[in-house]
């Protein structure tokens, strides 16, 4: 949905006083109204498939209220007025070409629908994708309290994870942070074509590990550290953690950083400033895990993804950015949205890399957020004790948070 | 034409046969009973029964009429001025000096800006104005002058002018234009305030440290200056007389209060601070000597809610002024001790802070001045000058200091070398109390000998004046003082310098000008037109401005038709025009700015193991004066016309203002080459030790960036309309209909191609590549506006009040279309390519294409928006107490409009304020 017809509808429902037919609660006051589901498939399943299992959970935004409803009841779905955010999951069930009855796992959800009669929402569902690559499995984001405890150091890191059973190389693999902010602090809406996130993941920095293809294995449960500055915080800061053993730090060609010549650096091919690379420890952005294509130099990439664009800024202005690269999806393996609950919008990435988003905090700049760290779930774990981490595309399920320092 | 020639004719037959065959002569001189010169222009009329005669006063002042006899009414009046009435009998040739003096006419008082009937244009705002509209500071008044909207006071950040500008520029905001609020002289007494060698300010690349408190080349802080000691000011908009100097757009012209006065007091309440003043003027027992004490206190915070976040003013001054005669002149010598300062104060919440860390803000100013003024005015009977010496000395002590707790993010290398070379550095500890101390010291001072001479030729009256000036300043500051290992923010870059190491600006400069009129019948001419002449002294060889003379040509003239008789009362209209240069020397701060420091990583070695650690970094200083920077001009035409009847005036002035060569702060390109050290084979745990640069091999790498420094590359376009009509006093309503306001449209962009580097990293480095762009940045901004103002006065109640409606028809912001290409780029290797189609599918020269939204140039238009704003002043006790208040936006209309596709919701608040003021 477009951010400005989120805002049309805001002021549409907050001005609105009359209620068409819904049917109202003398005693408490609340207004029900009854919504119906159109169901849009993607193309490889026909229109006429059977929904089997759905189950929607309705997140009231003003209320932080939480309805869970049943797709298949036979009763009406019914919900209070409110603006909702969707988000549903289901099996689709039938029968393909060959005549074979198929059952696929599909998702759907929808942002900042409103309801204030009876309502008709639109639900349009895609098969989620079971990854089998490596995968982000920690982001630590905030960092740990500083010396005087009034903000976080940046004793940042990403793991990365062969979620897999075989042995996998991390070199090539890039690290791609959004240009996009995920929260309400900078609604817009994006106008140029090519920026559109079912397309093209516009990002601002990309860092890529270095290698020759074969230099950097990882084994099958295993995950290679990545860090800002490679050193012992915990030496300098109490509480904070010790990242001297890195598997890489990205280096910023900067004389106000520092490299450890004991943790090899990343390759930074692009990255929109010459500041010291921050990772937003008020997780707001997005981040994406990306495969180049075989042969794909910096030079090749540079060349030809440059992705400025054109976007009307939350208070109407019009605005570009042209220190922005774009990465195809196709080429993203994982990737990550974060927010806090109180901002959330829009995620950068396309739904189909990542539904939802991992929360950091139910505020936004919560001064409580220092020191926890997003952690992936654990699937399933195999008799010689290699975990599989949950992957579902659905960051809110995947994450959880811990604290950085056990 | 030909029908007000013929209606002239008729009127001046008319005129003539009315008159008697028989009586007497009379002889009016009409004077400005402050400036001590003859009013030319001045309406003199007598009345008796239906007989009325009409004259207008010449270049000598003297209004005539001939073969009167018998008791009349004179009616003496000129605009701006307060009239004068009085019986007259007529029994022999009779001469009347009638002195007038500013201000209010008869029984009248006057609430708005008065436009000026001089050759230039300007606003002339008096003690009753600023009564009733109750200000905290000058930047309060400057909502008289058309154009000028009501805003709330911004205590918290330094308040700088803006003329004729249809956006205001805040100080905050567009630093690369503010040279016209640098270049709007105020004059306090004849001696104008001199910003030159203020370099007040936080320089740090990243903190941004309270930037929009400092006035560093943005001239004066109009917060600093109160204006209860205030008699008049005369805001000078259009060309000013050579006598002002060092302007490219206008003059603040404040003149004091002087001569006996009541002991006065004022306390004002607003919604911000309070205010209290005092003062009185005493006769000496010494004949002709006068003085004049006050002081003034205004404490005001920045939020009301907050109480740790203030602004604090106390002013106090002498003055004393001595008449009498020295030889075949009379003396007047005028003699000002003063005092002002200022305090301000941001300090964090010690009950919010976290773990007791401090953030503190605190800046005190303390300016002492003493000024004086000799006149030697010669007795009426000799043909002799007026002489004029004028001398100004001020002296301030400014502190600002910083305290802050420095929680350290990140394991920060910290280069702090004063000397360019390797060096080795260590590294910024993780928790520290910076402190930061800025100590400026700056001295100004000022000395003009002038004088001036009438003759008159016939029908031609001339008025020369000429004068020499003398200007000084210099910081005896120590600057910036701090820890350099222990900075108030731990990104900060910047290496401290005494200000006092900055030489002396010295500006000598002078002036002619003659002032011609002209009466022809009842046509009254006048032309002034006048020479200056500038240069900067003592100023090194090197530097282009070293004693180069700037010459100010400015012509101002008018011509005030004969009177129009319409319904038998006179008409009078008046055409008016003049243009100008302007020029305004650089400020110490752009003349010799702060040495850059580039730090260049030649060896990072941050080794797990301590005793290993090392880091090199090349230290390069950069020198980034601009030997080459000229002065700052504006060129300045404007016409206007103005129509005068029945005690209602009109005026209606066109303008344009075009300064090509502002200050701006402009990309050069510096290149750097350091080593890259290899310490890839080094192994520290074999000889137990860091490596060191001499063992380790390496390879050179070169670096270019695109540093800034002052260049004279700003454009200032500035033209608009500004018009007002003020009505007379309706009898029976008592009400004053004033309606003024000005459409004006300013263009702000670069004047000069800019280098530009765009601040990415591509492919592991940071751009290598800079680009020239023609087109670097530019808006068209417009603004319409019309205040109505009904004051009425109604007497028996000794009540004055008023309700303003002040409609913004619309305000626009524009940007330029830019292509976003750069016209030439400079490789790598420091050699100038053209930049071609194929340069922008290159990967590392397609990152000089800026990319623009082709919506980015849609004018971005914000519609109609009114306020109301009340105001009322009561005497009391036989005028003895004063009580005003007045309701900003007691009542506004603010339509929401449609941008894009959203609905854009305005919403203001009322502002308010009450005072008291006592007169014992």
């Amino acid at each position: 949905m477009k951010t400005k017809t989120i805002i049309a509808l805001t002021i549409s429902l907050l001005a609105s006083q009359a209620f068409v037919s819904c049917v109202e609660n003398d005693e408490t006051a609340i207004v029900n109204c009854k919504v119906t589901i159109k169901n849009t498939f993607p193309e490889v399943i026909p229109a006429d498939a059977k929904i089997i299992d759905g189950k929607a959970t309705f997140y009231e935004t003003n209320s932080g209220t939480t309805y869970a409803r049943d797709l298949n009841s036979e009763e009406d779905l019914m919900l209070p007025v409110g603006l909702y955010n969707v988000e549903a999951r289901a099996t689709a069930e039938y029968v393909n070409p060959d005549e074979l009855t198929v059952e696929k796992n599909i998702r759907a959800s929808a942002s900042a629908v409103v309801i204030q009669a009876d309502t008709e929402i639109s639900l349009e569902w895609f098969i989620t994708m079971e990854s089998s690559s490596f995968i982000f499995s920690e982001m630590y984001h905030t960092g740990s309290l500083n010396a005087a405890g009034t903000g976080g150091l940046y004793d940042h890191f990403f793991r990365i994870y062969n979620n897999t059973d075989e042995v996998l190389y991390a070199d090539g693999l890039g690290i791609a942070e959004s240009s996009f902010t995920n929260t309400k602090t900078t609604t817009y809406e994006i106008l140029t074509e090519a920026n559109d996130r079912n397309v093209n993941f516009t990002a601002q920095a990309i860092w890529v590990i270095p290698g020759n293809g074969t230099d950097v294995p990882v084994q099958p449960g295993e995950s290679l550290l990545i860090v800002d500055q490679a050193i012992d915080w915990s030496a300098q800061v109490e509480g904070a953690l010790d990242l001297s053993h890195a598997d890489f730090e990205w280096w910023d060609d900067n004389p106000r950083d520092t490299d450890n010549p004991e943790v090899p650096n990343l390759e930074k091919w692009y990255s929109y400033s010459l500041t010291i690379w921050l990772t937003n420890n008020q997780c707001t952005k997005s981040y994406a895990l990306v495969r180049f294509p075989e042969g794909m130099t910096s030079t090749d990439y540079l060349a030809n993804y440059r992705g400025s664009f054109d976007y009307i800024s939350a208070i109407g202005t019009y605005m570009t950015n042209d220190k922005s690269y774009l990465i195809p999806n196709e080429w993203i393996i994982d990737g990550v949205n974060l927010s806090n609950k109180e901002q959330w919008l829009y995620g950068a990435l396309s739904p189909q890399i990542d539904i939802s988003y991992a929360s950091i905090s139910d505020i936004e700049r919560d001064p409580n957020r220092f020191g926890w760290k997003h952690v992936r779930r654990v699937a399933s774990t195999a008799p010689d004790g290699r975990k599989t981490l949950l992957d579902t595309n659905d960051s809110a399920t995947d994450f959880i948070l811990k604290r950085a320092k056990e | 034409m030909r029908l007000i020639l013929t209606r002239l004719i008729i009127t001046v037959v008319a005129v003539l046969s009315s008159l008697s065959a028989m009586g007497y002569t009379l002889r009016v001189t009409v004077f400005d009973d402050a400036e001590d010169e003859p009013i030319v222009g001045a309406s003199a009329r007598l009345t008796r029964g239906e007989a009325k005669l009409a004259s207008v006063s010449d270049a000598d002042g003297v209004a005539v009429f001939t073969k009167v006899s018998g008791t009349y009414e004179l009616v003496v009046e000129f605009v701006g001025m307060s009239g004068y009435k009085q019986k007259v009998s007529i029994s022999k040739d009779t001469e009347i000096v009638v002195k007038l003096a500013d201000g209010k006419a008869l029984d009248e008082i006057v609430v708005t800006a008065t436009e000026s009937k001089g050759a230039t244009s300007s606003s002339k705002i008096g003690t009753e104005a600023m009564r009733h509209l109750q200000p905290s500071s000058i930047s309060d008044v400057l909502e008289l002058l058309p154009g000028g909207v009501s805003t709330d006071p911004k205590m918290g950040e330094a308040n700088i002018v803006h003329l004729r500008q249809a956006q205001p520029v805040s100080s905050s905001e567009n630093p690369d234009y503010s040279t016209d609020a640098l270049g709007t002289s105020f004059v306090i007494d004849g001696v104008p305030v001199n910003t030159n060698a203020d370099m007040q300010r936080v320089s740090s690349s990243q903190s941004g440290d309270n930037a929009d408190r400092s006035t560093v080349g943005k001239g004066v802080d109009m917060r600093s200056i109160s204006t209860d000691d205030i008699e008049s000011i005369e805001v000078i908009r259009g060309i000013p007389s050579v006598e002002y100097g060092e302007i490219t757009s206008g003059v603040v012209n404040i003149k004091r209060k002087e001569g006996v006065r009541n002991l006065e007091a004022r306390f004002k309440a607003d919604m911000q601070s309070r205010l209290f003043y005092v003062g009185k003027g005493f006769k000496m027992p010494t004949d002709g000597w006068t003085v004049n004490v006050s002081a003034d206190y205004l404490d005001s915070k920045v939020d009301p809610r907050n109480t740790r976040e203030n602004y604090k003013r106390l002013t106090g001054s002498l003055r004393s002024l001595l008449k009498r005669p020295v030889g075949a002149f009379e003396l007047s010598w005028n003699s000002s001790l003063n005092y002002s300062g200022t305090f301000e104060r941001d300090r964090n919440d010690p009950d919010l802070t976290i773990n007791n860390t401090v953030d503190y803000y605190e800046s005190n100013n303390n300016t002492f001045s003493f000024n004086n003024t000799l006149v030697f005015t010669p007795d009426k009977s000799r043909r002799l000058p007026t002489f004029t010496f004028t001398q100004g000395f001020s002296y301030a002590v400014s502190d600002l200091h910083r305290e802050k707790t420095v929680a350290s993010s990140r394991i920060y290398p910290l280069p702090v070398s004063m000397e360019p070379g390797p060096h080795y550095v260590g590294y910024l500890p993780m928790l520290y109390l910076a402190n930061l101390d800025v100590e400026g010291r700056p001295m100004t001072a000022f000395a003009r000998f002038a004088a001036q001479y009438r003759a008159n030729t016939g029908i031609l009256g001339h008025r020369l004046k000429g004068g020499v000036e003398w200007n000084f300043s210099k910081n005896y500051g120590n600057g910036q003082v701090y820890d350099i290992a222990r900075p108030i923010s731990a990104e900060m870059t910047s290496r401290p310098r005494p200000f006092k190491d900055i030489p002396a600006e010295n500006q000598l400069s002078a002036y002619v000008e003659e002032m011609m009129t002209m009466k022809l019948g009842e046509h009254q001419l006048e032309l002034m037109a006048g020479l200056r002449e500038t240069q900067l002294m003592n100023l090194s060889s090197d530097y282009y401005l070293s004693w180069r003379p700037y010459i100010d040509p400015r012509v101002n003239f008018s011509w005030r038709l004969q009177s129009l008789m319409v319904a038998s009362q006179p008409m009078r209209f008046e055409f008016a025009g003049g243009i100008g240069q302007h020029t305004k020397m650089p400020v110490a701060a752009y003349l010799f700015p702060d040495p850059i420091y580039r730090d260049f990583s030649q060896l990072n070695y941050y080794h797990n193991e301590e005793r290993y650690r090392t880091m090199n970094v090349m230290t390069y200083v950069v020198d980034p004066t601009n030997y080459d920077l000229r002065a700052a001009r504006n060129l300045k035409w404007e016409a206007r016309i103005g129509a005068d009847y029945r005690g209602n005036s009109l005026s209606v002035t066109y303008f344009r203002e075009n300064m090509t060569d502002g200050f701006r702060q402009s990309g050069f390109v510096e290149r750097y080459v350091y080593n890259a050290y290899d310490a890839s084979g080094f192994d520290p745990y074999a000889v137990d030790r860091a490596p060191t640069i001499e063992e380790l091999p390496y390879v050179e790498e070169v670096r270019q960036r695109a540093e800034t420094q002052t260049t004279n590359g700003s454009r200032t376009l500035k033209q608009g309309v500004e018009y007002t009509l003020k009505t007379r006093r309706f009898p029976k309503l008592n009400t004053v209909i004033t309606i003024n306001g000005a459409w004006l449209r300013t263009v702000l962009d670069n004047s000069q191609a800019l280098w530009y580097k765009p601040t990415v990293v591509v492919d592991g480095k940071e751009l290598q590549y800079v680009g020239l762009y023609d087109d670097t940045d530019g808006s068209t901004y417009e603004s319409f506006n019309t205040n109505i103002m009904f004051d009425t006065y109604v007497p028996e109640l000794k009540l004055n009040f008023s309700i303003a409606m002040q409609n913004v028809w619309y305000t626009s912001s524009q940007r330029h279309f830019l292509t976003g290409v750069p016209s030439y780029y400079l490789d790598p290797d420091g050699v100038i390519h053209k930049f071609t189609e194929e340069s922008a599918s290159d990967p590392q020269l397609s990152n000089l294409i800026r990319h623009y939204a082709s919506a980015a140039f849609d004018e971005n238009r914000v519609p109609f928006a009114s306020n109301i704003n009340f105001k009322a002043t009561k005497k009391l006790f036989n005028d003895r107490i004063d009580v005003a208040l007045y309701v900003n936006r007691i009542l506004s209309i603010t339509p929401e409009y449609q941008r894009y596709g959203q609905t854009i919701r305005r919403h203001l608040s009322p502002y308010f304020g009450m005072e008291i003021n006592f007169k014992i």
